[in-house]
Formats: C-alpha cells, structure tokens, sequence
C-alpha cells in the first residue's frame, strides 16, 4: 500500500529524532516558556477577572487545594480511629463487599 | 467469507458513522468482581469465579499512571479473565483517579500502607496467609519495593509484567527528567499533581506519527467489528491517562530517574534503605521486545538484582500493552504466566475451593465477617 510505504521510513525517522538529545533539549525549553506563558496569561486574566469581581483559576485552585487539606486531615482523623478503634466497634459495621459489573 | 468490495464499502458507513459521531463503545472491564476494600482512591476488587483451584490468591498491582482495565479489556480479551478461568483466584489492586488530596501521597504511602493493608485484605479474603504478588508497570515497581521491604503478608511469587528496573534505559520519558532538562516542577500543577495531560502528550510524544497511522488503519479496518471494537477499547485505554501524585512524581524523577537507584539494587525508603537482594521469592520477569515505554534493555538488570534463585525470564515479540492485551497476550503471555504461578501454587486437597454462582452468590453474611477480618488484618 502505498501509505506504507511513506509511514515507514517517516515514522522510524520521527522516532529517532524524538530520542534525540537535540529534540529533547528543544521540548524541554519549549514546554518551560510554554508553562511561563501560561502562567502570565493566568495571572492577567486573574486581575482583569478581579475588577470584575470574578473567581479566577487561581482563586478556583486554591479552594481546591484548600479542601484537598481537609480532606488530607480526615483521611489522617480516619486511620487514627481505626487504629484506636476497640475491637466492639466492628459489631456497628456493615459489610464491605460491593458488587460490580464493568 | 470475507465480504466484497462493495459489502466493506458498506459495512464502513455503517460503522465509520457512529464511530466518527463518538457513539460506538467499547464493552471493557466486564468481568464480574467485587469491591473488597478500599482507602481513598485505592480498591481491592476481587473477581467473581465458579472454581478457585489454586491457593495462594494472586494480587496484581497495577500502575500509578494509567486506568486499570487494560488488564480486563474487553471480555474475549482479559488477563484477569483468563487468570480467574485458570482457576486462580485473582484480586486486583486499582488506584483510581488521583486528586489534590492525593497530592501528598509518596512511594512510602503506597508501599508501606496502601498495598500492604490490600494484601492483608486479600489475604482475609482469601483465608490464606501469603499470596502471589504481580505489577504492571509501574505497578511492578511497587510490587518490587513491597517484596524488598517485606511490608505486608508473606509474597509467594513475584511477577514483574514490563517493569521498568534500569530507568536510565527507558529512553523518552526518563530522558526528559534528566538534570538540565525538566524538573517536575514543571509538570506538576498548583494543585499539587501532575495533570493527565502531561502524561498524555508525554505518551503521545513517543510515536509522534502515531495519530495519523492509528486514522488510516481506522479507513482500512472500518468494516470489522471485531477489529473495530478492538480498537475503540484499546485507544481508549490509551488516551486515559490518570493524574499522577506530584510528591510520587518527585521521588520517581529524584530516586529512580536521576539517582536509577533501582538499578543500582538499594532504593530509599523513608527512613531505611530496602534491597532487591532480599527478595527471596520466585520471580518471573516479563518483558516485551517491541516495547518503546519499558525497553527489554530497561527491565532485564531485574533477574541479576533479586536475591531470588528462582528466577524466570519471558521476553514476549510484542509492545507495552500486547503483554496483558492482544493475540500475543492470548497465544504466549497469559498462558506461560498462568502456567509458571501454577506450578508455584498449592492446589488444595480433595475438591477445588468453590465459590457459589455468581447469580446466586449471596455472601452478605459471610461477607460481613470476610469485611471483619480483613479490616483486623489490614490494620
């Protein structure tokens, strides 16, 4: 087919540049701009969406991270008490199998 | 037959247009289990079988960084199916979608808590006091450090499927993480993880012609259903990458990429060092020749690490993900892998332990008490 014929050699070549120390300092020097763009876009948007008093990103990643913190401090709360749960406590549970089909 | 020209012609419109329209999915994870345990994100699935042969139960990790019905494809084309209708009674460890609370959680997290407290629950299960232990990937990393820190129940078997071991050998995606280049800072976001996305296009950048060859084979193979079906599920998979915890991703680049102290045989771990010396158990290792993610030349250092003297290895002709899913895995992986924990299994005297149909299957009290004892064991 000819298809196979142009993918073969594109695809072995595109590999092989891919692996290259050429291709992987280039990308990693892009994807650094890239996230330091991103960043700057993030950080203007965040004050053009404050005059209009808007959630930015930012403001949106920090509930995030702060409930990710409470959530971190259950989940601590929660292995404390079973480590310190008398062997009674088990009695009040239910079982822990659920069913599932895909 | 194969049908003719013109009855492909139309067999392609009457699938390309539900598959260009996104409608057409694929049946995965069929395999009918139950949830046993779970802490967090992480769950203890066991799956469901008519005849449990052999003891002890197998429990296969999977990895940190992608979905984990790539081990349950699709049900003509599973691993756990086909371990489960070998006879093994077979758990399997998913660690879910990774969120912000989970940001935190490093290789000690799952190493010295989650996976112990799962192989004491499979264990409980299973009313047996070792089992046979398997990763995938980078869930192979972890089954390894488990196995060299003897963290949880006794590990009858350990079975490394495409683990990486020499990560200076993994090419692409370690190479990237060299000093000099990225630090993972730069791919872990404000929320403390590393997105899907950056994981995705890291994959994707392996094969950078890979989009356009996967369209054409898609026009090419359009009329097979069964082809298709196949594809819908393993593309899927693919592209449904799972964010990674930042911290874990730290101590990846830091202790595996950059200091390859894998390879090297001592890894740190808190606040001890543990070596693949101590691992005592049989080892099968399995590799793939064709893999670009996991390269043979990465995971075969493993057999001349492990103070094992039962060490066996498997080097399969096909990719990563042709070890657990696809005609090499049906034909060579999962029977040569079925068959060396069979002949490192017990089968129990007299008749195999049987469980009861699953339609009829009805353990809640049972259950209730299983529950019980695998909570005490895993605590």
């Amino acid at each position: 087919m000819p298809f196979d014929v142009v993918e073969r050699p594109v695809t072995s070549s595109s590999e092989s540049w891919v692996q290259s120390n050429t291709f992987m300092d280039g990308l990693s020097i892009a994807w650094k701009l890239q996230q330091r763009l991103r960043v700057e876009l993030h950080r203007g948007l965040s004050l053009w969406f404050g005059v209009w008093n808007l959630p930015s990103r930012g403001d949106v990643n920090r509930v995030s991270n702060q409930l990710a913190n409470v959530e971190r401090q259950l989940r601590a709360l929660r292995a404390q008490l079973e480590e310190d749960e008398p062997e009674a406590g088990d009695s009040k549970r239910r079982p822990a199998t659920r069913r599932d089909r895909g | 037959m194969a049908p003719s020209l013109l009855q492909r012609q139309l067999l392609r419109v009457r699938n390309g247009v539900p598959y260009y329209a996104g409608l057409k999915r694929a049946p995965v994870a069929q395999t009918p289990r139950d949830l046993v345990w779970q802490r967090d994100t992480a769950r203890l699935w066991r799956y469901r079988s008519h005849d449990r042969k052999y003891a002890p139960p197998v429990l296969i990790i999977h990895s940190l960084i992608s979905q984990a019905y790539i081990l349950d494809l699709l049900p003509d084309n599973s691993m756990v199916g086909f371990l489960v209708d070998e006879g093994f009674d077979v758990y399997l460890l998913d660690w879910g979608r990774a969120y912000p609370a989970d940001a935190q959680n490093t290789l000690e997290t799952y190493v010295e808590d989650y996976i112990p407290k799962a192989m004491a629950a499979a264990c409980a299960f299973s009313e047996a006091d070792e089992l046979s232990l398997a990763g995938y990937c980078l869930g192979g990393v972890l089954a390894l450090l488990v196995a060299a820190a003897d963290s949880g129940p006794r590990i009858r078997n350990l079975i490394a499927l495409t683990t990486p071991c020499d990560f200076s050998e993994l090419g692409f995606l370690s190479q990237m993480f060299v000093e000099g280049r990225l630090d993972p800072a730069d791919v872990i976001d404000s929320t403390g993880i590393v997105p899907a996305r950056a994981l995705d296009q890291g994959f994707q950048s392996i094969k950078p012609t890979d989009a356009v060859v996967q369209q054409v084979n898609v026009l090419q193979n359009l009329w097979n259903d069964q082809w298709l079906t196949g594809f819908i599920a393993m593309n899927k998979w693919t592209r449904d990458q799972v964010p990674l915890p930042g911290a874990v991703f730290r101590q990846i680049v830091e202790i595996l990429v950059r200091d390859n102290a894998l390879a090297k045989g001592t890894v740190p771990l808190g606040q001890r060092e543990v070596s693949l010396g101590d691992i005592e158990c049989p080892v099968m290792n399995v590799f793939c020749r064709r893999d670009e993610i996991v390269p043979p030349r990465s995971a075969t250092p493993l057999a001349g690490l492990v103070g094992s003297e039962d060490v066996t290895e498997l080097c399969l002709e096909s990719g990563h993900v042709g070890l657990v899913a696809g005609r090499q895995a049906a034909k060579v992986s999962r029977p040569q892998i079925a068959d060396w924990i069979r002949a490192r299994s017990d089968k129990p005297q007299g008749s195999a332990r049987r469980t009861q149909h699953p339609k009829r299957q009805k353990p809640r009290r049972e259950a209730s008490d299983d529950a019980r004892s695998a909570r005490k064991a895993a605590r």
